[in-house]
């Protein structure tokens, strides 16, 4: 096994949670991850560029995703999941928590999926923002606005639903 | 991220901030930026919180043991058996188009004109199956070789056509069969060697009456065709052969056809000119 070889396997853990957080499926992230992994063998001899694999990797990744999914369904199922956590939801002592890890997930896949990856790239992966437009294929400018947009909406979600997201100070 | 000092603060260096990627001085002047401003203060401390419990929500998927299926070595294996099933499927799919396809495709030159089908093989897939599995389900007629000529047969207009005598590059006649077309008769004869290698020889009534010499055109797998027209035929000679080897054989086809002596009763019998007696005048 190449260098380049071993570089893919280490990535291959983020390219799972990265598949998950895009189906939030277990099988589904995993069949993602190695339609990904044949792609990129496929692929193999036409690269030359060593210098992005990553945003290369995640790129093949992503795209898979968006021309395989069904948003809308998966959409509204995400939603229905969300109502059912909310009546559930015990968020007291130990279980506390687990309980707000499964409400940030349930928030995060509320969002809108281009910002819902931006976030995972930059927030998770530790993608800068350059590598994370590689990997998307669109500007940084776009990363930025998608970015701004997520984490604003996800910031709203969690107020509306009374989460503890941050404990607020009035300075003035 | 390029950092402008003396510029105001933007949603970037706010989030730039929340991701670690201030430097020193940028920092100082974000930090000092959000003291004045408690609103965005609240904002990025919601984005820091944010982003740690994400990153805490879906470590665990990272923490899993990678299973079996996504190792490298494994999904090479399956390629290569992937590939290995492709290949011989490949071979199969040559085999049919070779019999079935190619003479349809070389059929299809009877319907749509001689030159389209020395430019244009690719859509030869589509042609006629039919007049393939006529061929395959005709009994083949075994010919007995006589010098450069097997003998004639009559292609779907009734007009005789030569059977060249291809034994010097190892070819067999193992079966001649009349295609009928809507405008004119065709003829097709198929040749096997030791190996299996099928070439099939095909000879149509041509509708451009414009001789051409020999022409070679690629198919899709590799099919490799020689065609030629003289003053009423088209011929073609076909087979997922190299250029080089094949077209030898296409030379002697041509020659045995245009050498071809008259068949027995001749070949224009009933409509052959014949010369006048000096006699007459």
């Amino acid at each position: 096994m190449d260098g380049r070889e071993n570089r893919i396997e280490l990535l291959v853990p983020a390219l799972r949670r990265f598949a998950w957080s895009l189906t939030r499926d277990a099988d589904r992230g995993d069949d993602l991850v190695q339609d990904c992994l044949e792609r990129a063998l496929g692929a193999w001899h036409r690269r030359r560029d060593e210098t992005a694999l990553r945003a290369w990797l995640f790129a093949i990744l992503y795209n898979l995703h968006c021309s395989g999914r069904r948003r809308s369904a998966s959409r509204s199922r995400l939603l229905g999941e969300m109502f059912h956590l909310r009546e559930d939801a015990t968020p007291a002592g130990a279980q506390e928590a687990a309980v707000y890890c499964a409400e940030i997930l349930t928030q995060l896949h509320a969002l809108p999926e281009e910002q819902r990856a931006v976030l995972v790239l930059v927030g998770v992966e530790g993608f800068g923002y350059e590598e994370a437009a590689r990997a998307l294929g669109v500007p940084v400018g776009t990363v930025m606005s998608r970015l701004s947009r997520g984490r604003d909406r996800l910031r709203s979600l969690g107020e509306a639903r009374g989460a503890p997201v941050v404990p607020l100070r009035r300075v003035n | 991220m390029p950092q402008d000092f003396t510029g105001p603060i933007g949603e970037d260096d706010l989030h730039a901030l929340v991701d670690g990627r201030l430097d020193a001085e940028r920092l100082a002047a974000v930090r000092a930026y959000l003291g004045e401003h408690p609103a965005q203060m609240a904002r990025v401390r919601a984005f820091e919180t944010q982003r740690a419990a994400l990153s805490a929500a879906l470590a665990f998927k990272a923490a899993e043991p990678v299973p079996a299926r996504l190792r490298l070595r494994s999904i090479r294996s399956a390629r290569r058996r992937t590939g290995l099933a492709r290949a011989r499927a490949a071979a199969v799919v040559a085999g049919l188009f070779l019999t079935g396809a190619g003479l349809g495709w070389m059929a299809r030159g009877a319907l749509q004109g001689e030159d389209q089908v020395a430019v244009k093989p690719a859509p030869a897939v589509q042609a006629p199956l039919a007049r393939a599995a006529d061929v395959q389900r005709a009994a083949p007629r075994p010919m007995k070789p006589a010098g450069t000529l097997l003998g004639w047969m009559r292609d779907g207009a009734g007009e005789p056509m030569p059977m060249p005598d291809l034994a010097a590059f190892g070819l067999i006649l193992e079966a001649a069969q009349p295609l009928a077309g809507e405008e004119g008769g065709a003829a097709l004869l198929r040749y096997t060697d030791e190996a299996g290698t099928l070439v099939l020889v095909m000879r149509q009534q041509a509708r451009d009456t414009l001789p051409h010499a020999l022409r070679c055109a690629d198919g899709p797998g590799g099919l490799v065709t020689y065609t030629w027209l003289d003053e009423r035929h088209l011929h073609a000679v076909t087979a997922v052969l190299p250029r080089d080897t094949l077209r030898p054989v296409a030379h002697a086809v041509e020659r045995a056809i245009r050498d071809a002596p008259p068949p027995p009763g001749g070949l224009m019998a009933g409509i052959a000119r014949r010369a006048c007696p000096k006699g007459l005048g």
